[in-house]
């Protein structure tokens, strides 16, 4: 390999490299899925698929401005009430959209960490 | 230049003492951008300080941006830069300050780095000042993988100057690339590479690659974020060995810091 050649492998290796790691694998903030319902309802009764995709989405819409998003196996089950309702306060969520995202997170996260639901406030 | 110093400390302080506490948006980088606005009615301040040094004669310079933003709706942002810059040269150590324009930004997110597959992003900005016309777009790719954030930009810019040379004109495209990862929330480590080329009409000028560590830490109202930039090669126009110091630096700094007002 000559040294001009080198010297272009040093500047396209590593940008090739990140761009590979934009387009690889699926969305890092796991979907809510059908057992997750299940299980919500047994905690949250009536809460649906819907329910928590929109608890996802008001989780996106509501908390990716100020910061990225934490995913939900990033912290316990149990842990993400309390979690929740200290950003409340900062970000000014209405009490509904609270809940929501709090469906959300706990559900997930549950599934995630292999954890059982844990016993949250209704 | 010390007049500038005095009024961005005034402001900030003045900014510090009246704003309320809340969080300030991360910016992880300092040179590349992410996809991320700020919330309808959010603002933050920016001033921004980007030293350049190292060339084969004496050269150090200070490009300073004070930018204000504002979310416009929950995908839309907008800010305006004042840009000034103070340049030492030479062996007698010549220096010019000078007032380089006002800027406009707007910045509209496609999608999320988190909730989507990648988050995307369309940036423009334009700049226009006593000897320089510029429009600069960006398309901004980013995505979140566990603690690690990837992000790419694709840079093009146009130039005219109306100063010294009124016909000439630049064209610039550079490749950003970063990643970051999280040791905790709101303190990240990571790596930025800039792949910068200049262009005169059709002509290859300059294609230049830095790259060093990036640092930042984000508070409950504040964020600050330091990048070291220092030449690897110039893939065109190598003027000592295989890096281009005539004119490019063989390192930079640049300092971010962001207060949510």
């Amino acid at each position: 390999m000559t040294r001009s050649e080198t010297n272009t492998w040093r500047a396209v290796l590593p940008l090739t490299l990140v761009a590979g790691a934009l387009v690889a694998c699926a969305a890092a903030l796991a979907h809510a899925e059908l057992a997750d319902a299940a299980r919500a309802a047994q905690r949250w009764p009536g809460t649906t698929l819907a329910d928590l995709e929109r608890g996802r989405e008001v989780y996106v819409a509501r908390c990716s401005h100020c910061h990225v998003p934490r995913l939900p196996e990033a912290y316990p089950a149990a842990a993400w009430p309390a979690l929740v309702a200290k950003m409340s306060n900062q970000a000014k969520l209405a009490p509904e959209d609270e809940q929501e995202i709090t469906r959300f997170l706990v559900t997930t996260s549950a599934r995630l960490r292999h954890e059982p639901m844990p016993d949250v406030p209704r | 230049m010390k007049s500038w110093a005095a009024l961005s400390t005034a402001f900030l302080v003045f900014a510090a003492l009246g704003a309320p506490p809340a969080r300030a948006t991360e910016r992880r980088f300092t040179y590349t951008n992410e996809s991320t606005v700020l919330a309808a009615g959010g603002r933050e301040l920016e001033p921004w300080t980007t030293w350049r040094g190292g060339r084969h004669d004496y050269y150090s310079a200070f490009d300073e941006r004070l930018e204000f933003e504002v979310g416009v709706t929950d995908r839309l942002q907008s800010s305006w830069y004042l840009n000034l810059s103070s340049v030492t040269t030479g062996p007698s150590r010549q220096q010019t300050s000078s007032f380089d324009g006002i800027s406009s930004e707007w910045k509209v997110k496609f999608s999320d780095a988190v909730a989507d597959r990648v988050g995307s992003a369309l940036y423009l900005e334009a700049t226009f000042g006593p000897d320089l016309a510029e429009l600069e777009g960006k398309l901004i790719f980013d995505r979140q993988i566990g603690k690690l954030l990837v992000a790419l930009n694709l840079v093009g810019a146009y130039a005219l100057d109306l100063g010294v040379n009124p016909t000439a004109a630049e064209t610039e495209v550079e490749a950003v690339a970063a990643l970051s990862y999280a040791l905790r929330p709101g303190l990240g480590f990571g790596l930025e590479m800039i792949e910068h080329n200049r262009l005169a009409g059709l002509a290859w000028e300059e294609a230049v690659f830095f790259g060093g560590p990036v640092a930042t830490y984000a508070a409950e109202a504040w964020w600050a974020t330091l990048t070291v930039a220092l030449q690897w090669v110039a893939l065109v126009g190598a003027s000592d060995g295989h890096q281009n110091l005539l004119s490019a630096e063989r390192a930079q700094v640049r300092f971010l810091f962001g207060w949510h007002l």
